[in-house]
């Protein structure tokens, strides 16, 4: 087998053809010359054995009547038949009568036997009895050669090995015509399978010429072929992919404006050029120990690190670590660090991302140290209102006391003076009482301002409807003057005191002012979503826009007090009470058309929102 | 209106001399004979009132004047000794300050005053005040 697995598919195939067409050629010459053999003998027999009945009648009279002459005469015309060696006619003693030879040398010893047919040593020996009348009167011996046959066998021999010859030749023309249709595509096959092993070309194909077991073969091996071609295809993409992505990766790891690092068996794998620039160091310094240098810039790098690297971020028991670095220079910077397991040439890594929040740090530090300061301002200031407030209270009630004297004083001097005083004198008291009370009107009017937003009265439910009727009759406004009160005036818990105080403040200023006998006092209410608005219109003269600003300033009058006694109080303390419920008041008014306040009201009073 | 008089005396706890003057002056407008007697601050009427200076009151007042802002002892302060005292806590209080302090009326009402009366700054409106005052005291029954 070791040498024919070495021999080509072609040598094989022509080898195979010729052995089969010997082995079949032999095969069947065996078979025929077995049976030529055989044939030979049976007629061979029967020939003789006729031949010797022939001879053995002949031979009768010669035995009836003892004649030898002729009977060696009838014996030797068997010399005309070719295959007699030799005949002897025994009588019936069994004594040899006569006998023919075909040749001298011919001593085959003469054995008698009363009847058979046998081979021996290539010769046939054929007994036969002879008989006349019934009676056994001799026997007649004939014995035939082979030779015929053997030169029989030969001659056929001869003419097979001939024919086994040209058998050989046609079958290894014929082997070697076959080959081509079987070999060929094998060959080609094999010839392809080399130059894509040698060459990695995928893109070869193999011919497909036939459709049977070679065909579905080389098909198969197409196929194959497509296969590889296709996942080589695939894995090209892939690798590109891999490769564009890793040098993504490594770009933005190097333009990253945060400085970053990659821990590795806990120790410093790599650091990119922001981290470089951090340590401020010469980059060969950093190169020969940087784990030293990055151990001198922060103690937490490598350690959490390591601990990210072997059991992966969540260890962490905050997503976002904050250190401090410090640099050789002795810089001292704030950073966020977050971390993520990753791979790193193929093995666990931790990888690092250091943001500056230096700045962050020192701003919210400085934000903290301003919000402090504002809250001491905050503080300062609800201190300084207080004791402003305070203040005003105080020095109104203390202010009030000596004007009382002055008050009382001048009055009694006029009453015990009675008699000297002359009239322009009591004019002049009754002036400097005026004044007097014109200052305590104006006191007042500080501490009320001073009480509003400071003194919190009691939330009740008003009917808004039934206020205004109250504040009305208080105000007892002259009988030409009309007050109306408009529809839909609502129900609401609020301060009472407060609200009274506006609307008191307003229908009071429209009476004081409205200039005319038959003046008109008009209140509106609209429902605005949170707020109800309140409108007090009057026909009186109105008020130029120019003024509108000024009318709601503390003390602020637009007429002589002589005139008209106003503290100018009044509206501030509406402003102010309004805005302290944030809501806002508003004037709308030109000259000689009345003038018209408006205001906003919260439905739900900010002292019930605030509990 | 004698009868009163007679049964009865007014201490007055005030500081300031006009305001002193002013009640005296109202008081002589309206006609009013009670005995009047001045303590200038809470002290010096607990010491009319508990002694060492009860010499001072010939008859013991059923009614106190009183107000609020004064130096050393100020009416609400007075108030709580008064209704501290079982001697004292049956007088009639009427409070009679510039104070319109929310405090200073809760405070004064708490500790059971008959009335707490704005000062009026004019005198006519004073003496208005002192009479009806003294209507109101005469009144009514005291212990």
């Amino acid at each position: 087998m070791g040498l024919l697995s070495k021999l080509s598919i072609r040598t094989k195939a022509i080898v195979v053809i010729v052995l089969v067409n010997v082995l079949t050629l032999g095969a069947f010459s065996l078979l025929v010359i077995q049976r030529e053999i055989a044939t030979f003998e049976e007629t061979l027999v029967n020939e003789t054995r006729l031949i010797a009945r022939v001879a053995g009648d002949y031979s009768v009279i010669d035995l009836v009547f003892r004649d030898k002459d002729s009977a060696h005469t009838t014996l030797s015309h068997l010399a005309n038949v070719p295959n007699i060696d030799g005949a002897v006619l025994f009588d019936h003693n069994a004594a040899p009568f006569a006998s023919f030879t075909r040749s001298n040398e011919d001593k085959t010893p003469l054995r008698f036997r009363d009847e058979g047919t046998f081979f021996d040593d290539d010769v046939l020996h054929v007994y036969l009895p002879i008989n006349y009348d019934g009676e056994k009167i001799g026997t007649i011996y004939l014995r035939s050669g082979t030779t015929r046959l053997t030169e029989n066998i030969t001659q056929y021999l001869r003419n097979m090995l001939m024919l086994a010859g040209m058998v050989v030749v046609f079958a290894a023309f014929l082997a070697l015509t076959a080959q081509t249709f079987i070999t060929r595509p094998i060959q080609f096959l094999a010839k392809t399978t080399k130059q894509i092993s040698s060459n990695n070309d995928y893109s070869l194909r193999v011919p497909v010429t036939s459709q049977d077991e070679i065909g579905i073969l080389c098909e198969g091996f197409n196929d194959m072929l497509s296969q590889i071609e296709h996942r080589e295809i695939e894995r090209d993409i892939a690798e590109e992919a891999v490769k564009k992505s890793e040098s993504r990766f490594r770009n933005i790891i190097e333009q990253s404006g945060d400085a970053m690092y990659v821990v590795q068996g806990g120790r410093i794998a790599y650091l990119n050029p922001k981290f470089v620039q951090l340590l401020d160091l010469p980059e060969e310094d950093i190169a020969a120990d940087p784990d030293a240098v990055v151990d001198a810039f922060s103690g937490f790098i490598r350690s959490t690190g390591e601990l990210v690297e072997s059991h992966g971020a969540q260890v962490l028991s905050r997503p976002k670590l904050e250190f401090e670095g410090y640099t050789a220079s002795g810089d001292t910077y704030n950073f966020e660090a977050n971390l993520a397991k990753i791979e790193w040439d193929n093995r666990p890594a931790a990888l690092g991302t250091l943001r500056d929040v230096t700045h962050r740090r020192r701003n919210e530090q400085q934000l903290r140290q301003q919000q402090t300061q504002l809250n001491k301002y905050a503080t300062e200031l609800e201190r300084s209102n207080r004791e402003l407030n305070q203040f005003a209270y105080v020095t109104s009630h203390d202010l009030k006391a000596p004007l009382r004297a002055i008050s009382s004083l001048s009055q009694w001097i006029e009453e015990d003076l009675g008699d000297v005083l002359t009239e322009e004198t009591h004019k002049q008291m009754n002036l400097l009482r005026g004044r007097v009370d014109r200052m305590e009107a104006l006191i007042n009017g500080i501490l009320e301002y001073s009480r509003v937003g400071r003194i919190r009265t009691n939330l009740e439910t008003v009917n808004i409807k039934s206020l205004l009727e109250d504040i009305v009759d208080l105000l007892a406004p002259p009988a030409e003057f009309t007050v109306e009160i408009g529809p839909n005036m609502p129900t609401l818990k609020t301060e009472k005191h407060r609200i009274q105080q506006v609307f008191a403040n307003l229908i009071s200023n429209a009476l004081k002012y409205v200039g005319r006998p038959d003046g008109l006092v008009q209140i509106f209410v609209r429902d605005r979503e949170i707020f109800y608005e309140f409108t007090v219109q009057d026909n009186g003269p109105g008020i130029d826009p120019s003024f509108h600003d000024k009318i709601f300033v503390i003390f602020q009058t637009l007429q002589a007090r002589d005139k008209y006694e106003s503290t100018g109080v009044g509206l501030s303390i509406v402003k102010k009470i309004v805005e302290d419920k944030g809501g806002a008041v508003t004037l709308e008014s030109e000259p000689e058309k009345g003038a018209r306040f408006v205001f906003n009201w919260p439905k739900i009073d900010p002292l019930l929102e605030n509990g | 209106m004698f009868e009163t008089a007679e049964r009865t005396s007014i201490l007055l706890v005030e500081d300031d001399q006009v305001d002193v003057m002013n009640v005296k002056r109202a008081f002589r407008k309206n006609n009013i004979k009670t005995p009047l007697y001045v303590a200038w601050d809470g002290i010096e009427a607990l010491e009319m009132l508990r002694g060492p200076r009860s010499s001072e009151l010939e008859i013991f007042p059923k009614i106190v004047l009183l107000d609020i802002n004064m130096p050393r002892m100020n009416g609400i302060e007075l108030l709580r000794e008064i209704r501290g005292d079982d001697k004292l806590s049956k007088l009639l209080v009427f409070v009679l300050t510039t104070s319109s302090n929310d405090e200073d009326i809760i405070n004064a009402y708490s500790l059971n005053v008959a009335g707490y009366i704005l000062k009026p700054v004019t005198f006519d409106k004073f003496v208005e005040a002192v009479s009806t005052l003294s209507k109101f005291w005469n009144i009514n029954e005291l212990p």
